[in-house]
Parts: C-alpha cells; sequence; structure tokens
C-alpha cells in the first residue's frame, strides 16, 4: 500500500518563539491517537518543519489541520504575549 | 502566587486566574454552541483556537494583570474530548516555556468539586458531591487520599440525556433549561425506564424510550415532567444511600445540571433527611470555567512538583479516583 509524505515548514518571526512553539508541540508527535499516520517535527532557527507520513489521504489531512489548528492558536497566544512585553 | 488556569474539556474555553488565598481575580469563557446537531469535537476544537486570544484578553483586563504576573499555569488535563483538550494543552505548554514558570495537569472533575469547597469554605472530609453535567454524573467522596467514587453513569451523562432528547424533541440547544421550564406544566406522568444498577446508573434506554413515547404523540410537556423524575429520582437513590453509607456531613451539587430547581430540591431534601448540610454551587462556578482549574492548580502547586513536558500529554479518559490527592491530607 502507498504511503503518502509531506513535509510543511513554517517560518516563524523569531527564534525564540519559534522554540516555545516546538517544545508545545513536540509532547502530541508520540500521543497520536491511531497508527495512521505518524508525524515527526524539527526546528531550525525560526522555521519549524512537520513531516508527516499517512497510510490515507483523510489521515494525512487531519494530522496536518490538528498541527496547524495548534501554530495557529499558539501563534494568536505569542502576540498576546509579545504585546504585554512590549508594554512593559 | 497566583495561577492561571485553562478549561477546555469540551464546549467551553476559559480562562480564570485565581490567587493563592483563593481570590478570583477572572473568570471568563466563551461556550460553543453547535448550529445544529451536538458537540463535534473537532468544531469545538476550531472554536477554541478561533476564540483563544480574546478570552485571555478579557482576562486578564478583568484582573488587571500583565500576562508576566502569573506564577503558575494550570489546565485541564482530562477527562474530556481529545481535540479540545489538546488545545489547552498546547497552549499552556507554550505559556510555561515562554513565561519560565511551572506547569500542572489538573483533572475536570476534581477542579468541580474543588471549587464548590473553596466557594463554601468546606472540609474535604466533610463532603459527598454530586456532579452532574455534559459529560459526567458523579457521586464522590474523599477517602484515604483520593476522591472515591460511589457511583456513576454506565453509559451516558444525565446532561447528555436531556441535550439529546430536547434535540429530538426540536428544542434549541441548550435542552436542559427548556426541559426544565416545559416540566413545570406537565400534568401526566408517563412510565419510563427507572434503571440503577447496584451503585450505577444506566440512562441511554431511558432516552430510547423518551424519544419513542414522544413520537407515540404524548404531550412535551408531560414527556420533560416525566423524564426528570425519572432521571432525577436515580441519582437521588443514588447520592441518598452513599450519603448513608459514608455519613458525610454536607452534600455539594456541581456541574451544569446542578442549576436545575428541581434536582436541588430532590438533593437538598435527602440531605435534610440525613442531617447533612445541602449546598449548590451558583451556576457561573458550577458549569465548565477557567477559575476551578486555576484554583485546583494551586492547590497541586502546594505539595507537589510541576510537572515535565512528558508528563503533560492530555488523558481524555482520566478518572477521577486516579488522581492523589495531596492537599487532603
Amino acid at each position: 500500500m502507498e504511503t503518502i509524505k509531506g513535509e510543511i515548514s513554517i517560518n516563524l518571526p523569531s527564534s525564540e518563539n519559534a522554540k516555545s512553539i516546538f517544545i508545545a508541540l513536540q509532547p502530541e508527535t508520540t500521543n497520536a491517537l491511531t497508527d495512521r499516520s505518524t508525524i515527526s517535527i524539527n526546528r531550525e532557527k525560526n522555521t519549524i518543519h512537520f513531516n508527516i507520513q499517512a497510510k490515507d489521504i483523510t489521515a494525512f489531512r487531519a494530522t496536518l489541520n490538528s498541527y496547524l489548528i495548534w501554530t495557529r492558536v499558539l501563534l494568536s497566544i505569542s502576540s498576546l504575549v509579545n504585546s504585554e512585553e512590549d508594554s512593559k | 502566587m497566583i495561577c492561571l488556569g485553562i478549561e477546555s474539556t469540551a464546549h467551553t474555553f476559559g480562562v480564570g486566574i485565581v490567587a493563592q488565598d483563593g481570590t478570583i481575580l477572572a473568570n471568563q469563557k466563551m461556550v460553543f454552541v453547535p448550529p445544529k446537531g451536538g458537540i463535534h469535537p473537532r468544531e469545538a476544537a476550531e472554536h477554541h483556537e478561533k476564540n483563544a486570544q480574546t478570552v485571555f484578553q478579557q482576562a486578564l483586563e478583568e484582573a488587571r494583570l500583565k500576562i508576566q504576573k502569573i506564577d503558575i499555569i494550570a489546565f485541564s488535563q482530562g477527562p474530556g474530548l481529545g481535540p479540545c483538550l489538546r488545545i489547552g494543552a498546547v497552549i499552556s505548554r507554550y505559556l510555561s516555556q515562554k513565561l519560565k514558570i511551572p506547569i500542572f495537569g489538573v483533572n475536570h472533575c476534581i477542579a468541580h468539586v474543588e471549587i464548590g469547597r473553596l466557594f463554601h469554605n468546606l472540609k474535604i472530609s466533610d463532603l459527598l458531591t454530586l456532579y452532574v453535567s455534559g459529560g459526567n454524573t458523579l457521586i464522590c467522596a474523599f477517602d484515604q487520599g483520593r476522591y472515591r467514587v460511589f457511583g456513576e453513569t454506565l453509559d451516558i451523562s444525565i446532561g447528555n440525556l436531556l441535550d439529546v432528547f430536547a434535540r429530538e424533541a426540536g428544542l434549541p440547544h441548550p435542552g436542559g433549561p427548556k426541559i426544565e421550564k416545559l416540566a413545570q406544566a406537565g400534568q401526566k406522568f408517563i412510565e419510563l425506564p427507572y434503571i440503577v444498577k447496584g451503585m450505577d446508573l444506566s440512562y441511554s434506554g431511558l432516552l430510547t424510550a423518551s424519544i419513542n413515547k414522544f413520537k407515540e404523540g404524548n404531550k412535551l410537556e408531560d414527556m420533560c415532567f416525566s423524564l426528570q423524575e425519572i432521571a432525577f429520582s436515580m441519582l437521588t437513590e443514588v447520592t441518598e444511600r452513599a450519603l448513608a453509607h459514608t455519613e458525610k456531613k454536607c452534600v455539594l451539587l456541581t456541574g451544569g445540571v446542578a442549576a436545575n430547581k428541581r434536582l436541588e430540591a430532590m438533593i437538598r431534601i435527602i440531605a435534610e433527611e440525613h442531617d447533612a448540610q445541602f449546598y449548590n454551587v451558583p451556576p457561573a462556578l458550577a458549569g465548565d470555567n477557567g477559575a476551578m482549574i486555576a484554583w485546583t492548580g494551586l492547590l497541586h502547586a502546594k505539595n507537589e512538583n510541576s510537572l515535565s513536558m512528558d508528563e503533560t500529554r492530555v488523558k481524555p479518559n482520566w478518572r477521577i479516583d486516579e488522581v492523589k490527592v495531596t492537599w487532603g491530607a
């Protein structure tokens, strides 16, 4: 059976923020509900790379969507933390 | 010491900020209401993602605090819907890293008990709790270092029973308050299955029977009246037996369904018959909220080390009796 593979890279505003987001996401990579897809993530400076392998396109899309939602919510929270820092 | 708590087990995304002395500095939330049908976990998670920043801003404004003043972060680690729990978990890990503060995972059911205990200033050893919500139905009391379960649902929760029946009857969400109002106009008792097995309850058969009886043409008011009487009598019976067995001095009613006045009246009667004080948690704290998570996070922080990042994975099936209650000794 074919495996669907994909790599998504997200550039973030700073490497410090990328590190915090990477640490926040990492425990989820070993906490998958099914074996239909696996993901590994790694960070290079301000870029986080998501490597997804899935047995079907549905599982691939579900995994990708999950990580995009989490990254998006962390970016929204990071803007809050950073604006608070700026206003100190 | 100030703790920020994040609640995200199901339809509510809440942020609470609580001080060490129990003062609630902020308690903000947004609740996902599905346009039709029940709660789809992924849709609820997307709701939380879209509204997290706003709820955080509102909570910090209410507390008049900069986020850098937070000393501890706590999050609902379970039980709950996986996609919803994960939103709270990733935010908590991020803030713990970014602000360099300790992180604590909180059992959602324990948080419901503890916020009620804080509000009424009750001793942990005196308390029997009936916790009734859309996701949970359990009767518990503290004994030998843990909250022990004396009775619980074997299938669906009481809130789920009411919500699904309301939906099938064409009532809009949330169904519980509408059923309560219609029940007041009910005049005829319709026989429905009453299922108590030992100390546990089962609601799925009652739900099916209620839907069938409604479709047979029985009046909705009579159905709501009968459904409430049967479902709440089952809860009352088990709670009374737990009370007789444990001889606790107080009965606490909490969770979203605790707002129902008929249920409150029934539990109040059995409490008084056993010379126990009855306490109800006010709706703002009885439903899912961030303050209860923050307060329970502070209790964990008293005697426990914070979690490592690996220990912060969510626990969708986390039972209340799996948690060591270190502050109960």
